[in-house]
């Protein structure tokens, strides 16, 4: 049987950090995406920070998402739609309080991607922590309301820091035959 | 280095309220899958989607399931979890529904846990979503389901247990060896 689960690209931000995580010409060959996120920003202001993610440059309001969440304490849920972007949990490098070397994780999958008459649903599980009081998760289904295929994907912070160094993404590809 | 995520079969269907894959090996550790659906029906909603599992190629109808779950409700922006138990199917999961093909498949990613062995029940973890055009609005659900039997699991069938039809839905089923 032919193997069909591959590595399309990894990205580690290297020293210095940079604002964006970027795939683009991603090949149009598989027929599902897996992307995994190891995320720290340099974000000083909070326990957590979000990732931003589009599709094809695409910033307008076509993005929807729900999800529910839980912080340790406190459980919650949010149903957002249209907005400029999907959004998770990532880690923040700089606060007084966040333990070092601590990053958020994520794990986005997109069935279909490379559909040209189907909007893009997709399913994603995210946590981040600080090693302490805080502790996040977030359980989301989203949609893309395009119907063009995905062929690129960005990530940046959600507050507008950079990434740090050591985050990591990878892109997987999986085939269905 | 060896390859251990691997295609077992992909369907894609139409016109046909549930779909089943039989005789799947029992060479692998676990098994994954994906399915990306829609159901027509008269009004656009979400609807119920199931999934039933069997061994010698004979779906289980008896009351040997359980599921438990937590979600995010679009239609409400209420969130929650709940348990089903002596069910005769896993039946937690979502598809969405239109009165015509409004462009929108739902997700979802299914992981049967050490499904060959014959000594212990077996597990599913699940996570769906559903759209529903008509108020911008997305239903996620995540779950756990057991099956309280010690059958190894050679058969599993997707279903949308409101009876209405798939249209240009698939559904792949992947199997992962642990060496």
């Amino acid at each position: 049987m032919a193997a069909t689960y591959k590595a399309i690209q990894t990205i580690t931000v290297g020293s210095g950090g940079q604002a964006s995580i970027s795939f683009t010409s991603i090949p149009q060959t598989y027929t599902d995406l897996n992307l995994k996120l190891s995320l720290k920003s340099t974000r000083t202001t909070d326990y957590i920070d979000d990732y931003n993610l589009s599709f094809n440059s695409n910033a307008a309001n076509y993005y929807w998402m729900s999800w529910t969440n839980y912080n340790g304490t406190m459980r919650g849920d949010r149903n957002i739609s249209p907005y400029s972007w999907i959004y998770g949990n990532a880690a923040t490098g700089s606060h007084a309080s966040q333990t070092p070397n601590t990053f958020g994780n994520a794990d986005l999958y997109f069935p279909n991607y490379t559909s040209a008459t189907n909007y893009k649903s997709g399913l994603v599980n995210s946590v981040t922590e600080q090693n302490g009081a805080q502790v996040w998760n977030n359980f989301q289904g989203n949609l893309w309301a395009n119907s063009a295929p995905i062929t690129s994907i960005a990530l940046v912070s959600g507050v507008g820091g950079n990434w740090v160094q050591y985050s990591t993404a990878t892109l997987y590809g999986i085939k269905n035959s | 280095m060896a390859q251990t995520y691997e295609v077992i079969e992909s369907k894609t269907f139409s016109a046909v309220t549930s779909v089943t894959f039989t005789s799947i090996p029992q060479t692998y550790t676990d098994l994954v899958l994906i399915v990306n659906s829609l159901a027509y029906y008269a009004s656009t909603t979400y609807l119920t989607g199931a999934i039933r599992v069997g061994a010698s190629n004979t779906l289980d109808t008896a009351s040997n399931y359980t599921d438990t779950m937590s979600y995010s409700d679009g239609v409400t922006g209420n969130s929650g979890s709940t348990r089903s138990g002596s069910t005769t199917d896993f039946r937690y999961l979502e598809i969405p529904a239109t009165p015509t093909d409004a462009g929108v498949r739902g997700s979802w990613i299914c992981h049967f846990l050490n499904y060959s062995n014959s000594t212990t029940y077996k597990s599913i973890l699940f996570q769906t979503s559903a759209i529903n055009t008509a108020n911008s609005t997305i239903s996620m659900r995540m779950g756990i389901g057991s099956h309280i039997t010690t059958d190894v699991i050679n058969t599993i069938q997707v279903k949308n247990n409101d009876s209405t039809n798939f249209y240009s839905s698939t559904a792949t089923l992947y199997g992962i060896k642990a060496a």
